[in-house]
């Protein structure tokens, strides 16, 4: 009958002029000023920009090479994530949850790290290569002595997408299953009993009920793919709008038509996100019994369990293999011109908590990181509680505006800090070029506020509102209320999703690597793409602080995981 | 312990009115009940009362002290929640101290109070497990501890035993009695039971669509409801169509489908206008007859139940079936005529049943 207390008190409204302030001046403030620089040139409205763009043939490669980029990744995630979504949501096999849980392994690895590792492997004279040699030759076709026949790293273009994928392809899974368990299994059955055939059955109810998840999970993989700094410029891939957004931040004020090709980049995602909501909206059926189907499913034979399995470990293993590549890399002593590594060793580890670049580095992250964390746990907190609990107005604007960065990019974001606030004399403590740690923890916690306000949102919602009335019936205030009961009742929650902005903070590239531009203010992210430029030594060492961000991110998505069970996917939906 | 009193109160939920200008008293120590279907407005009526809803119009009075604007953590008012809201991150003890914590009551007056408001209820030897720990019986008794042990003003039961299975209920009613015959304090007690509500309250409303339909002691709510909808709500009644024929003093006679009946006027009903009616009787009330005369109907038993202490019959005349309990065994379960005492036919104004789950004969 009712949400809850209606009562506003003064903190709930102070509270959101706070919010909201926040917001404004880091998320929406940066964001007006690039539409600003884009459309308003010596103060009257132009597209001049944008036609300019038109007529530099290297941005319109780059907005080709980043559309190519976006829709090849979407559509291999799709043909990846269906049959695996299809074999866990409507059979049911021994092992099944083991399996489901190794679909989440890519997400371990911030895609960029995994590219460090195959760079090594997928070059000429790499493990992929010398293989195929060996291959060929004991079939005669090349001799044993050929040395490099393929590089899949040149040109870098498929070296992404392939990268991409293997990321990917989780959160496609994700969307899908969830899209999938929601359809209620008596509509398939009346559809058979009605004497649909499975394939009709498929066509006509299954899938278009499962529509709203695959469009959801292609808009996210559509924006992450799209938008990835990172992995290009490992593989020395400029030609695409990231890599060239990046260069342009060194020197914005010189180049006014890198803020066009910004704004395209926004409107192209909002566009996506509209879309989505749009499309999804529009097919929100309404299920007359929650599904049953649950854990259940449709027992498989032996022949339909192996081909499970198979299924499962075929792509598991290819979504491995950057995973070990990094892993053989950070313990290489010498590893030139064979498949794996000659001769191995632990003192790239050692070198990692010994050398000052990196060290200096883990430090940083670890301060910014949990200066975001601590953003994000007050904000998203707060958040999360006036939009479980209260009735106050501005609310669905609060909504959009929280859960905004999904669809924003992180390039964009730092783009736009760096438009604003460098060389501003108003906001001088906040130049990025001088000392970037305050935007870096701003742009850390804004970027992952999503997962914090999705994470307590939840656990808002499975603690009844009556449990704090109880308490102010009892006569405690609302404040003291909050503090002993709400807060308590919802602190796995709270962890969780501190967990998560913590790690991925942590393992944060695109922000990290545009806003610290001195070695000083390095985090660890900008340390490994530092190393990794450098030939020597720099790859190994990269390796070795990337498995050690692996680590946290497993230990971090495993307690999350636990908090947050089935709910776990709802985080990484749009 | 207060006198609580509701005036002229209004409550919306968007389009809907769940509380229509409603008005009552509640007497200081009262075991009072607001009975009525769900979604009536009853659980906002109480809420209204522990200040967790803001009515759009009206006022609420405690002992004559203007509380409406007063947030619900001044009220004082203890509530009974029907999910109990037992936290669970706190055992029983920490449960029953949170409020007295909250009042700062010192330590050892506050391990007292709590040992005590557990002794009521008969939980002491279950006062450190966790909520999760105990039975939903269990379970009520710390929620009825946990709001007695502040001594509050008016305790608010919100449907209390609507998740007890039907034993337990049964042995919670005499427990509430009990607590509110030791502690005498204000009781306002939701529910939606016409059995719980008659045999506990000392007073009951009955609410419909928001509104406060018969206010009174059971027996009278019973036994003279005001309309129709009470008699069709509170207990069983057989229902039937017909057309005012004459009336003289109370008794007014009826033309029905199953011949001419005589019955008494209730509250609301102006028989001097003519035209149709509401014949209303108890199945309690109804007797076997042995040959026709005034107020027996002819016609045949369809079906007789035995229930144990009483039969039932469903009895078939004019193209109705009615219901009639029988003292049983009887010696004549298959009677062929059944007589309607004048005093317990109840003629009612018709058209306000529509709707309201009343059965229609």
């Amino acid at each position: 009958m009712s949400e809850g207390p209606s009562h506003k008190g003064p903190g709930a409204v102070l509270f959101a002029a706070l919010v909201s302030i926040f917001l404004g001046f880091f998320l929406l403030y940066p964001m007006g000023l690039m539409l600003q620089r884009a459309f308003i040139v010596e103060g009257s409205f132009t597209m001049a920009l944008f036609t300019s763009l038109w007529r530099d043939p290297n941005r319109l490669d780059a907005i080709r090479n980043s559309m190519l980029i976006g829709v090849t990744v979407t559509a291999l995630c799709i043909v990846v994530a269906a049959p695996l979504a299809v074999i866990t949501g409507r059979y049911s096999f021994p092992g099944k949850r083991w399996l489901t849980g190794l679909v989440l392994v890519p997400m371990i690895m911030p895609p960029f790290v995994g590219a460090i590792g195959m760079r090594q492997i997928m070059a000429r004279n790499g493990a992929v290569d010398i293989i195929l040699v060996r291959l060929l030759s004991f079939f005669n076709i090349v001799s044993p002595d050929t040395m490099g026949l393929v590089d899949l790293t040149r040109g870098g273009l498929v070296g992404v997408i392939i990268l991409e994928t293997l990321h990917l392809y989780p959160i496609m899974y994700l969307n899908l299953t969830a899209a999938l368990a929601n359809v209620d299994p008596a509509l398939e059955e009346s559809a058979r009993n009605l004497g649909a055939s499975p394939w009709r059955l498929f066509r006509t109810v299954t899938f278009p009920l499962t529509m709203p998840g695959l469009f959801a999970g292609s808009i996210i993989c559509f924006i992450w793919a799209f938008t990835d700094l990172g992995t290009p410029l490992v593989f020395h891939f400029h030609r695409v709008i990231p890599v060239q957004i990046f260069n342009d931040a060194k020197a914005v004020n010189e180049n006014p038509a890198s803020f066009a090709m910004v704004v395209l980049v926004i409107l192209l995602c909002a566009a996506a996100f509209a879309l989505s909501k749009r499309l999804s909206g529009r097919r929100t059926y309404y299920m007359l019994s929650k599904n049953t189907r649950g854990a259940a499913g449709v027992p498989l034979g032996r022949r339909g369990t192996l081909l499970a399995y198979a299924a499962f470990g075929v792509v598991t293993t290819l979504a491995v293999i950057p995973h070990i590549s990094v892993f053989l890399l950070s313990i290489s002593r010498t590893w030139v011109g064979t498949a794996l590594p000659s001769s191995v060793t632990l003192e790239w580890f050692s070198d990692v908590f010994s050398r000052e670049d990196t060290m200096v580095g883990i430090r940083n992250s670890l301060f910014y990181s949990t200066g975001s964390t601590m953003i994000d746990v007050v904000i998203g907190v707060g958040i999360a509680y006036v939009l479980a609990r209260r009735r106050m107005f501005g609310r669905g604007a609060l909504d959009i505006v929280a859960m905004m960065p999904l669809a924003l990019p992180g390039f964009v974001l730092a783009f736009g800090y760096v438009a604003a606030f460098v060389g501003s004399r108003s906001f001088h403590f906040l130049d990025p070029f001088v000392n970037p740690t305050a935007l870096l923890m701003v742009s850390y916690s804004v970027r992952r506020l999503p997962f914090m306000v999705r994470s307590v949102y939840a656990g808002f919602q499975q603690v009844s509102p009556s449990f704090e009335e109880a308490s102010m019936n009892l006569g405690a205030t609302p404040q003291r209320t909050l503090r002993k009961i709400t807060i308590p009742l919802v602190s796995a929650n709270i962890l969780a999703g501190a967990m998560l902005c913590f790690s991925f903070a942590m393992l944060e590239v695109s922000d990290s690597l545009i806003l610290a531009s001195e070695r000083g203010f390095y985090p660890i992210t900008k340390v490994i793409y530092a190393l990794s430029m450098d030939i020597q030594r720099g790859p190994n060492l990269a390796a070795a602080m990337g498995m050690l961000g692996m680590a946290l991110l497993v230990v971090s998505l495993l307690i999350s995981g636990r908090v947050l069970g089935e709910r776990m996917g709802e985080l990484f939906r749009a | 312990m207060v006198a609580v009193r509701l005036e002229n109160i209004t409550k919306r939920f968007g389009e809907v009115t769940a509380v229509d200008d409603v008005t009552v008293d509640i007497a200081e120590g009262e075991l009072f009940f607001l009975l009525g279907p769900s979604g009536c407005g009853k659980t906002t009526l109480l809420r209204t009362i522990a200040g967790f809803e803001e009515a759009e119009a009206g006022r609420v009075f405690f002992d004559g002290r203007d509380v409406t604007s007063v947030p619900p953590h001044r009220r004082n008012t203890g509530m009974v929640f029907q999910n109990y809201a037992l936290w669970p991150h706190m055992t029983v003890a920490e449960n029953v101290a949170y409020g007295l914590k909250v009042r700062s009551v010192s330590k050892s007056e506050l391990q007292q109070r709590v040992a005590s408001a557990l002794e009521m209820v008969r939980m002491a030897s279950h006062s450190q497990r966790y909520p999760n720990q105990l039975s939903g019986g269990q379970q009520q008794r710390v929620a009825l501890a946990r709001a007695l042990v502040i001594n509050p003003g008016c305790l608010l039961l919100d449907e209390p035993l609507s998740n007890l299975d039907a034993k337990l209920r049964l042995e919670m009613r005499d427990e509430i009695r009990r607590i509110h015959r030791e502690t005498g304090v204000t009781m306002i007690y939701v529910t939606h039971d016409q059995k719980e509500a008659l045999s506990m309250a000392q007073r009951l409303a009955v609410i419909s669509e928001g509104r406060i339909v018969q206010v009174g002691p059971p027996e009278d709510v019973y036994h003279e409801p005001a309309d129709v909808f009470v008699a069709a709500f509170v207990g069983e009644t057989n229902l039937l169509k017909g057309t005012i024929k004459e009336f003289s003093g109370g008794a007014i006679t009826v033309l029905t489908d199953l011949g001419e009946v005589t019955g008494r006027a209730a509250a609301r009903i102006d028989a001097s206008r003519g035209g149709p009616c509401l014949v209303s009787i108890r199945p309690e009330d109804i007797r076997p007859a042995e040959s026709d005369g005034d107020n027996v109907v002819a016609g045949r038993t369809v079906q007789y139940t035995f229930l144990g202490d009483v039969g039932q019959l469903l009895f078939e005349s004019g193209g109705h079936v009615m219901k009639a309990l029988v003292i049983a065994p009887s010696g004549n379960e298959r009677p062929d005529r059944l007589y309607l005492p004048p005093d317990r036919v109840l003629i009612f104004e018709p058209g306000v049943l529509e709707g309201r789950g009343g059965r229609d004969v």
